[in-house]
């Protein structure tokens, strides 16, 4: 089920408060516990039922290897744990990417083979490993198998994240303070709702068609129409995760359960490792805890801690998805944030506005990446934003400049000026930027919410906005991750 | 004096409702695509009724001397067409796929037919088929010859939703060929009707149908303007004429605004893959043995069948769209086989260069021009 769609936030959100706090109320945290995690899989199985065994079956066996290490402290337990739960994901995820290497490499005649990826499978593979690494180190408070079930599935972080982590909700679950509506959290919950639902499909999902047009139909784009296309998926990217993120911290908050922050601003960095401690905050925490730290962090000097970082982002590259573009992506951010340490040191002065310019262009360039299906077209496209596949001057810059039309005008440039359906693009990017450099984020909006009297009204027009674009439902950009 | 969150819900709540629900209604009354006529009872004063909005919809199509521009509900104007129009010798039954064929524009087709009315819908499926044909029969109406367009998705039940709009005379049709009703999804209809009320697309339409109204509203798209959109040009312009609005010609086929025909001309649109409603199995065996046994039927009441398959552009075979292309092929063959069944004609097919079709003879990867379907008359 989508956060973006009427049965959402008609029917499955209003009947799941209004249950959940009504048992609360009449019967036992542990029913309405297992009121949530049934309702948690009724919104995963909504999509595609034929997963629904595969992740019970996931968070049922992690939940008793994880008491059996808790008990035992068994390393080989733990080993068992770990390669149970990357299996799968390795199979569903790498198996083509894996043959493709072997044919390039080794000459093999592997055929191409698709597999769907189960919904979510990074997402609770990432957390159920940190589970039973805590359980190894002895850091896992109690917890019961319903508490453990939605740490899981709680449907809010289950399909994109925020990868939570088991002790910031565990005890949120368990605690007396969750059990009784509050107004305040409530109000705060669909606030945030209501922004990230407006990110989605008003911005990104908008912004959308034109990334399309970009990196998937037109051959070869020159520099307009790559600067174009390329921005546009630079914000898109940012409105729709981190819309989805609002949202889910704010479904998570109408239930009382605090999940963590993933966005602050990230556009606003004025360095790369600054960017990683604003985009996909958690994504980056537990590649922190779980992969930096135990290949050595920052314990071993320079160059060791430089090692570390590069390896840390190239599988967190990996980890977006099996193909050589986000090895690079990774790689490139790796070695960003790598060549950062040595830069800090040298303590040159860079003004601010410098600096963010500096970074949003590095980011930017390594989104190109990200999004482009092939190597071939990536590289293409940052030739492009080079200028070195020439300039083609959008017609109405033409017009300004009274310089005749080329003949040859290509569709595309038309499409993005000249064209009734799709002329605003230009104005979607400008309102973009603003919102990403000069607006406060949902957080810093939403602090001392009763100063604003005119809160409810921009809410509710917030909201009501949002509800009327969903039209076309799209999918989250990150579900396939 | 109330808190900061008491106000908050007083307020959000009624406000959220109220925008959506006075949205739902001005969509509901304007009605861009008159889906919901049912309102009819709300025009008493006008004593208008969906049967004499039909009947004042044909009139005005009749006293036209090329067509109507009209934008609303397909099936508001089919249904009007397939009542009151008399005297055709051919009908034509199918997708948008089929609304390019034309005995006024055809070099070939006016071989077969001298009259010709052309009855496709957008999003016509097997189920619309049916609907015409019983509208025919119950009026009376069945001519010489029903060309039956079949497109990829025509062998199977329930590919659209857009034929509940006529679901009381499928239901009529089904029940007079005592056949069952395969599940229909008249509830999704109902729910899709509901969500309509508070799309941004149909709002976007419901404010220039207003504005182009001069903030007039009519219960029928157009019924009250049609004297003004009725074209008087010579039709051997009309597809050259800078058209701001579909228009249906008097033997019932499209032509489309310029800002279609433009749009689909940058080339874009024939990269996508065909994948329009392509998916699962290839045929359903009680759709065929249906359309089987209304085909006979009409062969009892001397109606000859022709099956007709209009062409896919070139791009849709390329190895790359293999997973839908194999649909094309399918099909096709499935058709050939009820047509020799039958011992009935089919012509054309969905490959362009079995048909003759140039690539700059389409208007994206699955609907031809009207120059590229008359050429499987030839």
């Amino acid at each position: 089920m989508l956060f973006n769609s009427y049965v959402f936030i008609f029917l499955f959100l209003p009947i799941v408060i209004t249950v959940y706090f009504l048992l609360q109320k009449k019967t036992s945290n542990a029913i309405s516990q297992s009121f949530l995690v049934l309702a948690s899989y009724f919104f995963y199985a909504y999509w595609n039922p034929h997963f629904l065994p595969f992740i019970l079956i996931s968070i049922y066996a992690n939940y008793f290897i994880g008491l059996r290490i808790s008990k035992t402290r068994s390393l080989p337990t733990l080993v068992f744990g770990i390669v149970l739960n990357l299996a799968p994901l390795l199979y569903f995820k790498y198996t083509a990417f894996l043959l493709e290497i072997s044919n390039f490499l080794f000459g093999t005649q592997f055929k191409d083979v698709s597999l769907t990826l189960p919904l979510a499978i990074s997402f609770f593979t990432f957390q159920q490993i940190a589970f039973l690494v805590d359980a190894y180190k002895a850091l896992t408070k109690e917890y019961d198998v319903t508490s453990y079930s939605l740490f899981v599935s709680f449907f809010p972080q289950l399909i994109a994240g925020p990868i939570v982590h088991h002790k910031q909700v565990i005890s949120q679950f368990r605690s007396l303070k969750s059990r009784y509506f509050s107004k305040h959290n409530f109000i705060l919950g669909i606030s945030y709702f209501s922004v990230g639902l407006f990110k989605k499909t008003v911005l990104a999902d908008t912004l959308s068609r034109y990334v399309t047009n970009g990196f998937d139909n037109l051959i070869t784009l020159d520099f307009f129409e790559a600067w174009f296309a390329s921005l546009a998926y630079t914000f898109q990217l940012y409105f729709d995760f981190s819309g989805y993120s609002d949202m889910a911290v704010g479904l998570g908050l109408m239930i009382n359960i605090a999940i963590p922050e993933n966005f602050m601003s990230p556009y606003q960095a004025r360095n790369l490792r600054d960017f990683w401690k604003r985009w996909h905050m958690t994504l980056g925490a537990w590649l922190r805890d779980y992969i930096y730290v135990p290949i050595g962090g920052n314990r071993l000097g320079a160059l060791r801690t430089a090692r570390n970082l590069f390896i840390t982002f190239l599988i967190g590259g990996i980890w977006h998805g099996a193909g050589i573009n986000f090895v690079i992506w990774g790689a490139l951010h790796g070695i960003g944030v790598s060549a950062h340490l040595p830069l800090s040191r040298l303590r040159i002065s860079i003004p601010k506005v410098v600096s963010i310019a500096l970074t949003f262009f590095y980011v930017h360039i390594c989104w190109v990446f990200f999004r482009s299906k092939s190597f071939e077209r990536a590289v293409d496209l940052v030739s492009s934003l080079f200028g070195i596949n020439g300039f083609n001057l959008p017609k109405n810059v033409d017009r300004i400049l009274g310089i005749p039309h080329l003949p040859d005008e290509k569709p595309w440039i038309s499409l993005i000026v000249g064209n009734e359906s799709n002329k605003y693009l230009l104005i979607y990017l400008v309102v973009s930027a603003s919102i990403c450099f000069f607006l406060p984020n949902t957080r810093a909006f939403l602090t001392n919410i009763k100063n604003r009297r005119y809160l409810p009204y921009f809410i509710a027009g917030l909201l009501a906005i949002g509800i009327v674009f969903i039209s076309r439902e799209s999918e989250f950009l990150y579900f396939q991750f | 004096m109330k808190t900061f969150e008491s106000r908050f819900l007083f307020i959000f709540f009624p406000l959220l409702f109220l925008i959506l629900f006075l949205l739902a209604a001005f969509n509901f009354v304007v009605d861009p695509g008159d889906i919901y006529l049912k309102k009819a009872s709300l025009f008493s004063e006008n004593k208008l009724s969906i049967q004499n909005a039909e009947l004042s919809l044909f009139n005005s199509f009749e006293r036209s001397k090329v067509g109507l521009a009209f934008e609303g509900n397909e099936r508001v104007f089919s249904n009007a067409l397939a009542k009151h129009k008399k005297n055709m010798d051919c009908v034509i039954l199918g997708s948008s796929r089929a609304m390019q064929i034309s005995s006024i524009r055809s070099r070939h087709l006016n071989r077969l037919c001298t009259n010709t009315l052309n009855l496709g819908v957008s999003g016509g499926s097997l189920e619309d088929i049916f609907i015409y044909v019983q509208l025919l029969t119950q009026n009376n109406n069945l001519p010489r010859i029903v060309f039956i367009e079949v497109s990829p998705w025509t062998l199977k039940w329930n590919m659209d939703i857009r034929f509940l709009y006529n679901a009381d005379i499928l239901s009529s049709f089904l029940e007079e060929n005592r056949i069952s009703k395969p599940g229909y999804t008249v509830k999704n209809y109902k729910i899709s009707l509901l969500k309509n009320l508070i799309n941004l697309e149909y709002t976007k339409a419901s404010l220039l149908k207003l504005y182009q109204h001069k903030f007039k509203l009519t219960f029928l798209s157009d019924t009250a303007f049609l004297e003004n959109l009725v074209y008087s040009e010579n039709i051997a312009n009309l597809e050259n004429m800078i058209l701001t609005k579909p228009v249906r010609i008097k033997d019932g086929s499209l032509v489309y605004q310029k800002s279609f025909t433009d749009t689909n001309k940058t080339g874009l649109s024939y990269n996508e893959p065909p994948a329009y409603n392509l998916s699962g199995p290839f045929f359903e065996d009680s759709a065929v043995d249906t359309l089987s046994n209304t085909i006979e039927k009409l062969g009892h009441r001397n109606v000859e069948i022709y099956l007709v398959l209009t062409p896919y552009h070139e791009s849709s075979f390329r190895p790359e769209h293999a997973a839908y292309s194999k649909y094309l092929i399918a099909v096709e063959k499935k058709t050939r086989e009820i047509a020799r069944t039958h011992n009935i004609k089919l012509l054309g097919s969905y490959s362009p260069s079995k048909v003759g079709c140039r690539p700059e003879q389409f208007y994206d990867f699955m609907h031809p021009t009207s120059e590229c379907v008359d050429l499987i008359f030839k």
